[in-house]
């Protein structure tokens, strides 16, 4: 779908005028005098830069923080990104200037802007059709990254309505847009290994991506992610966690029952996954970046029992990793698809076939990485 | 859009950018459709079909078959139908589209770049596998670029600028 917006007269600020970004600033500013409390922040270490958060609202800095716990820092240093987080209905702000939508009515469409200073994408969330009550329709969110002084903003209408899919990865296009920037990719693929080396898992939704991810915790390999993580090729590929929080699919649940006791939103519902926040009930099985030693695409194999893997070519690998990952990212152009080709021509790719034995997945997957591992010393 | 007619009459064709994108690895070809959330595989002649495909000035369809003909030492009439369906099946898929010659780009160096060695295998009609798995996040997720003029807005603005 590529809609015009349409709207008659507005035009964007001329080079060097900075009034929209003013309106923005001060959409953040008057939540932030609205808070009683001195302005919480936090900073991480993100792919191993520094981000700061600023948060208008208490309650909004720990929803939105929560899954990078894993990677929180107390080390002060100047942050290399500053991400200022409000909404309108908790804290009483102004909206930010946004798009007109026009008759688009879908909930996830995304309004995307670009110029020399800014990137910013704003997402519609009225009315849903992935959710049942109208009250428990996602919030309008709007992301915006001012790339000359390296500050973002990132803005909700409700906080309270922000979907639990953006609470548990949140800042995604943000992210997206800054690490590119440094030659970090943000790919749809979950990742387990050790300091030493670890591998991607990569597929669409229901592959058994996270299923893998989530079976290391009960194993010598630690978790990175199962959903989204950071990945640089140069100068060798390294895997960055991004966020701790694991998502299932309820029916996935039973295949894992020692995550039973530590899902954060309740298997009842009309939720699609169900989160599990891995830091907080795992804090030692959680590795925070290692260097990329194959790609694992899984696949589940009726009647198979103990998992194994094979070799399959770097174009399947490819395929399974491109399509959901530049998909999801919203933008044209810009693309990380040539550094996922680098990628998958600088390590091996393999299917990792799926059996009805679920604890054996980590175990065939630290023999693989016991091989290139040592292979690679 | 309108194509420049080439010499030899036929509208220049190459691939939809920025829509469309690509990669190529060992001789194979994934094609991803940004619009539509779809992806393809290409191999064999196919993938030889798509690098023609990438000249600056684009290729005509006659130009394309005469490549492939001396790329694959094939009898025409085993080249040609194959050839013209597999790229009528790419405009039909939205990979494919007229492009715009630049006008500082020379039409007879990009016929000459077409013609390379000969390949080592025999012709076999170009196909492409369709991945169609993934659509879901592009209905549930449409994206719009915004032009200059849609934003950024106040949002009180909209009623009055709207009218």
């Amino acid at each position: 779908v590529n809609h015009e917006v349409a709207s008659a007269g507005q035009a964007f600020p001329a080079a060097g005028e900075r009034s929209w970004l003013d309106l923005v600033e001060r959409s953040f500013s008057v939540a932030l005098r609205a808070s009683a409390a001195s302005v919480p922040y936090r900073e991480y270490l993100l792919a191993d830069r520094r981000v700061q958060l600023q948060a208008a609202h208490p309650e909004l800095m720990r929803r939105l923080s929560r899954s990078f716990s894993h990677v929180e820092t107390t080390v002060t240093a100047e942050p290399e990104l500053v991400i200022h987080l409000w909404d309108s209905a908790v804290c009483g702000a102004p909206w930010p200037p946004t798009p007109h939508a026009g008759e688009e009515q879908a909930p996830g469409a995304f309004f995307y802007y670009r110029d020399d200073g800014v990137q910013a994408g704003f997402q519609l969330g009225t009315a849903d059709a992935r959710s049942s009550e109208a009250s428990e329709a996602p919030t309008p969110s709007l992301s915006v990254l001012d790339t000359e002084r390296n500050v973002a903003w990132y803005w909700a209408a409700d906080a309270d309505r922000i979907p639990y899919w953006d609470e548990a990865a949140p800042f995604r296009f943000l992210l997206d847009w800054w690490l590119r920037d440094r030659g970090i990719h943000r790919l749809h693929a979950g990742a387990i290994g050790t300091p030493e080396g670890g591998v991607l898992l990569t597929g669409k939704s229901g592959s058994g991506k996270s299923t893998s991810a989530l079976a290391s915790l009960e194993s010598t390999l630690q978790y990175a992610g199962d959903d989204y993580v950071a990945v640089g090729v140069d100068p060798e590929p390294w895997v960055y966690s991004l966020y701790s929080s694991g998502k299932l699919a309820p029916n996935h649940v039973e295949r894992l029952p020692f995550l039973l006791p530590a899902l954060a939103n309740g298997r009842d519902g009309d939720e699609d996954k169900t989160i599990v926040y891995v830091h907080e009930h795992w804090p030692d099985d959680i590795v925070r970046d290692f260097p990329l030693r194959a790609i694992l695409t899984p696949k589940i194999v009726p009647g198979l029992v103990g998992a194994r893997i094979t070799e399959v070519s770097p174009l399947t690998g490819l395929a399974a990793l491109a399509p959901s990952t530049v998909l999801q990212i919203h933008t044209r152009g810009q693309h990380p698809l040539e550094g996922m080709r680098r990628l998958v021509q600088a390590v091996p790719t393999y299917a990792l076939e799926l059996g009805s034995d679920i604890s054996s997945i980590p175990h065939v997957i630290a023999d693989l990485l016991t091989g290139l591992n040592a292979r690679s010393r | 859009m309108s194509g420049r007619i080439g010499e030899n009459g036929g509208i220049r064709l190459g691939v939809s950018a920025p829509q469309v994108i690509h990669e190529t690895i060992d001789g194979e070809v994934i094609i991803i459709n940004l619009s539509t959330g779809t992806y393809y595989s290409l191999k064999g002649s196919a993938a030889d079909v798509w690098e023609l495909i990438q000249q600056p000035a684009g290729i005509a369809e006659s130009e394309l078959v005469d490549a492939v003909e001396a790329r694959y030492a094939a009898p025409r009439a085993d080249v040609e139908i194959p050839v013209r369906s597999f790229l009528r099946e790419l405009v039909e898929e939205g990979l494919v589209s007229p492009v715009e010659v630049p006008s500082d780009v020379s039409l007879a160096g990009s016929r000459q770049s077409s013609d390379r060695g000969a390949a080592l295998h025999a012709f076999t009609p170009p196909t492409f596998e369709k991945f169609t798995d993934m659509k879901d996040l592009v209905l549930l997720d449409p994206v719009h670029e915004v032009t200059e003029m849609g934003w950024p807005q106040r949002r009180d603005e909209r009623t009055t600028s709207a009218s």
